[in-house]
């Protein structure tokens, strides 16, 4: 009788143990169709940069190049020399990078500093002050694009990466200010009165206490603000042009001119080169990033 | 000296509101003047009526452009959520890979517009793409024009941004369905829900913060949208993938039409504020009640 | 002895024609059409003389399968043929009407209807994936004979340089259909009003190089333009740019030497982009000819 039993407790556990098998097989052939459509772009950028101008011609989309062949990135990279009249990445690269680096360390002190304020030193209208803030981080570029390709002009800066620093800069400072002082405010304020009741001042306070358990929200702020700025294309294009234009201005002039023959292997990599860095920050720094970003707005 | 110390935090933040003050609002108040006026090429200051917005108003282009970003925007939100969620679902289910296929759903977020545009772009080209790969694998009648007909290329633009964004609105989801208690999944089982009930009747009730958030991130996210549409099909063909962020970029510096581009500019601005206002308002009611 | 003709200086002046304030490189014309020979000689077609004719030839080639015209279609390059097209379609004196004057009358008339015509009939020359497509990869469906004509500016002539194509050996040059038009552009560097000797002496430096002899040939060689300035002998030009400049002068006295719009010559640029958007979107849709000119006197007036 007892062996009856124990044969259909196990025949059940076998039968509901095949049911969540094939549960977990139709969740993996659900999560790796959605996979394949995330990746496809990236394989098909890589493969293609790979390829000669022939083999793209003959072959499809997805076809293997038939050796591996990195002349495109060169050219991408260095440009074919003069006579051909090229846009190539190198001098925009570096643009973008003495862009990037300023304007991230700036805009990042001033925001941890400004959400600091905010929330541990509380006076007279500083939730109008902050909500102000909040807001500028919605603002469509479109309503200041005019008045400040005029300002850059006088003072003289047009044109330039110090335009473009500040610009960064003055728009980043919303986003950051944002993140700090969420950050912040989650913070208890016990350490900070006890602080100040042994007489430590503001920014001794700010360097001692806040600023060295800042690391999450530090992290986080740099990534979105390196992101933002290395992949703005509307700040590039209105305010410089030419030699002084960062690398998603280069990347698309590049892409829009051609030769008689368009180039389509030196365009996947001139793109797959101007997606790099922030790419590598990603993958290796993403978990972070994403983890500060969503605390946000699922606490609210 | 004791005043100092007092007005340290107000000093302190005060540069950085100057800033904000003047190249955020400054500026805005700005534009909002000049769009008042008849500006061409240079800024005239002489008050001029609402008669840009009548022209605005009344060119075919800018309605082109209008409808493009509702259409835009409706798909955009809705494909995003969806994929989104279910995604968020799926993860959720405990599974090794987790990590992997996160990083996977969300790299695209980390590319820029153009690089995105530029490679579908690509993938989505008539003749090269893959229209041809289809073709040569034995479906020979597969078309795939939509980049290149006017009234489809506004759904290449949905297609190329759905696949940017739809990792990050998983990821909130994600975040979400986890800081749900644990112990109250527990009670519902107990109590005999399955795992779609618990699910659909319980969880995502519960989303409602998130679904807000998404949605403003969304819109935001559309009503910007330059980078990609230029990067993909830079407008066209001829005009029908125009979006008022482009329209208005064309109007202010290739035909000197500052005044007009004043105006699609400050339209832009009130739609989204029309969102994002009463969102922050009811935001900070929460907090508030909260305290 | 003048070195500048009287259209090309006043296009350089400011101040109401008091001042020179640029110097133009060079003189581009818009309205040329480039033929494949081979394609044209192995199906007995000619350059045509009128747009008839040149229909005639397309739907000739169209029978055989290859593309009578190559074209990329992106909104200026639409204006480009459409400039064209008026110029030959509705005569020199329409042409001046319509986008000097930009004449509201002349905008909404049947001879614009006739030219929407036109257009749409180019149209169904053109392939399918002309949408978007760079003028130069046009050239080079020319270049490869995949297509017979191209209509475009003389700057397409660098391409076949560039391949190492001749005229009359590998490609045909000819005006397009019209009755002595020559629509022009001039391209020129404008100087701005600087402060400080130095910068004014420089100024006027590199205006004298521009305008002297020696950079005007080799400049122009190398671009497919003609030079502006007038003494500049042609000999080291090709067949193409010779018969531009001859064209040039027999469209000066006949009234047909007109601004191109398309290139800006001429035009508030709002109005000029209230066009285009007119001519683009036609021509990617299936709008009529009555439509199409109805929206473009509305937009013109609106742009006004």
């Amino acid at each position: 009788m007892i062996e009856n039993k124990i044969q259909t407790y196990k025949d059940l556990e076998k039968s509901s143990n095949t049911k969540k098998t094939i549960y977990r097989w139709i969740l993996f052939i659900i999560l790796g169709i959605f996979a394949l459509y995330y990746i496809t772009p990236l394989y098909v950028m890589i493969v293609t940069s790979l390829k000669t101008m022939e083999e793209i011609r003959q072959g499809n989309l997805f076809s293997l190049p038939g050796s591996i062949n990195f002349s495109s990135w060169d050219i991408a990279w260095n440009g074919q020399g003069f006579a051909a009249g090229d846009v190539f990445l190198k001098t925009y690269f570096w643009n973008s990078v003495q862009l990037v680096f300023p304007a991230v360390i700036i805009s990042t002190i001033l925001g941890a500093i400004n959400g600091y304020a905010l929330t541990k030193w509380r006076f007279k209208g500083d939730s109008y002050i902050f909500l102000l803030f909040l807001f500028g981080t919605f603002i469509p570029y479109q309503a200041i694009l005019l008045p400040m390709s005029r300002t850059l002009g006088f003072m003289g800066i047009s044109n330039s990466v110090y335009g473009l620093i500040l610009v960064h800069v003055v728009y980043g400072l919303c986003f950051t200010t944002l993140f700090c002082r969420n950050y912040y405010i989650s913070i208890s304020d016990e350490i900070v009165k006890a602080a100040r009741i042994d007489g430590a001042g503001f920014f001794k306070i700010f360097f001692k206490i806040m600023l060295p358990i800042s690391a999450p929200i530090l992290v986080v702020t740099v990534i979105w603000q390196f992101t933002m700025i290395w992949n703005d294309f509307l700040f590039g294009a209105t305010f410089t042009f030419g030699n002084e234009a960062p690398i998603q201005v280069a990347l698309n002039n590049m892409v829009l001119t051609s030769s008689s023959v368009k180039r389509y292997n030196v365009d996947m990599a001139a793109a797959i080169i101007a997606g790099f860095p922030t790419l590598i920050v990603y993958v290796l720094a993403g978990k972070y990033f994403i983890r500060g970003l969503t605390a946000g707005s699922v606490k609210g | 000296m004791y005043w100092l110390k007092r007005n340290l935090p107000r000093l302190v933040i005060a540069p950085s509101f100057g800033v904000i003050a003047w190249f955020v609002y400054g500026f805005i108040f700005w534009t909002i003047y000049i769009s008042f006026t008849k500006s061409k090429l240079l800024p005239n200051y002489e008050y001029w009526g609402i008669d840009q917005y009548f022209r605005l108003w009344s060119m075919p282009r800018w309605h082109v452009a209008v409808e493009n970003l509702f259409i835009f925007t409706t798909l955009f939100i809705i494909f995003c959520v969806f994929i989104g969620i279910v995604l968020a679902i799926l993860l959720d289910q405990k599974i090794r890979a987790e990590g992997f296929l996160r990083t996977i759903y969300l790299y695209p977020m980390a590319l820029s517009f153009i690089v995105t545009g530029t490679a579908w772009r690509w993938i989505l080209n008539p003749s090269l793409g893959l229209e041809k790969f289809m073709q040569d694998v034995g479906f020979e009648t597969f078309t795939f024009d939509w980049l290149v007909t006017p009234g489809m290329s506004i759904y290449t633009i949905v297609i190329a941004g759905v696949w940017q964004s739809s990792g990050f609105i998983m990821a909130i989801f994600l975040a979400g369905l986890r800081s749900v208690d644990d112990e109250i999944i527990k009670a519902a089982k107990i109590d005999g829900a399955g795992l779609v009930a618990v699910y659909s009747k319980i969880i995502l009730p519960m989303m409602r913060p998130v679904f807000m958030s998404a949605i403003v991130i969304l819109v935001h996210l559309a009503i910007k949208s330059y980078d990609l549409v230029i990067a993909l099909t830079a407008g066209g063909p001829g005009i029908s993938s125009d979006m008022p962020a482009v329209f208005m970029t064309q109007m202010a510096f290739h035909r000197s039409e500052i005044g007009l581009a004043s105006a699609s500019a400050i339209m832009m601005f009130l739609t989204v504020s029309a969102i994002v206002v009463p969102y922050l308002y009811s935001e900070l009611k929460r907090e508030d009640d909260r305290k | 002895m003048k070195l500048l003709s009287k259209q090309v200086a006043s296009h350089m002046k400011c101040d109401d024609g008091k001042a020179y304030c640029a110097a133009p490189v060079n003189i581009h014309r818009i309205d040329w059409f480039w033929a494949n020979k081979k394609v044209l000689d192995s199906n007995g077609i000619k350059m045509p003389k009128s747009w008839a004719e040149f229909n005639a030839a397309a739907d000739k080639l169209q029978a055989k399968g290859i593309i009578p015209l190559a074209h990329g279609s992106q909104p200026w390059q639409d204006a480009t043929v459409f400039e064209a097209v008026a110029l030959g379609i509705g005569g020199n004196d329409f042409y001046k009407k319509a986008f000097v004057d930009a004449d509201i009358a002349t905008l909404s008339g049947s001879t614009m209807v006739k030219v929407f015509d036109q257009m749409r009939k180019l149209k169904g020359y053109t392939d399918a994936g002309s949408p978007g497509r760079d003028w130069n990869v046009a050239t080079g469906m020319v270049m490869e004979g995949k297509a017979a004509f191209q209509l475009m500016g003389d700057w397409a002539k660098g391409e076949f340089a560039a391949a190492g194509l001749k005229p009359d050996v590998d490609y045909y040059c000819a005006a397009t259909p019209s009755n002595n038009g020559y629509l022009y552009n001039v391209d020129s560097f404008i100087f701005f009003k600087v402060k400080g000797k130095e910068k004014v002496e420089g100024q006027k430096l590199l205006a004298s190089l521009i305008m002297g002899k020696e950079f005007q040939k080799v400049f122009n060689i190398y671009k497919g333009s003609i030079p502006a300035r007038l003494d500049v002998s042609m000999d080291e030009f090709d067949k193409c740019a010779k018969q531009s400049n001859s064209d040039l002068n027999t469209a000066a006295k006949k009234g047909g030497l007109l601004p191109s719009f398309a290139h800006g010559m001429t035009l508030e640029l709002g109005i000029k982009g209230a066009i285009q958007d007119v001519v683009t979107e036609h021509f990617n849709s299936n709008m009529s000819s009555q439509d199409a000119v109805k929206k473009i006197a509305a937009a013109v007036k609106a742009a006004s």
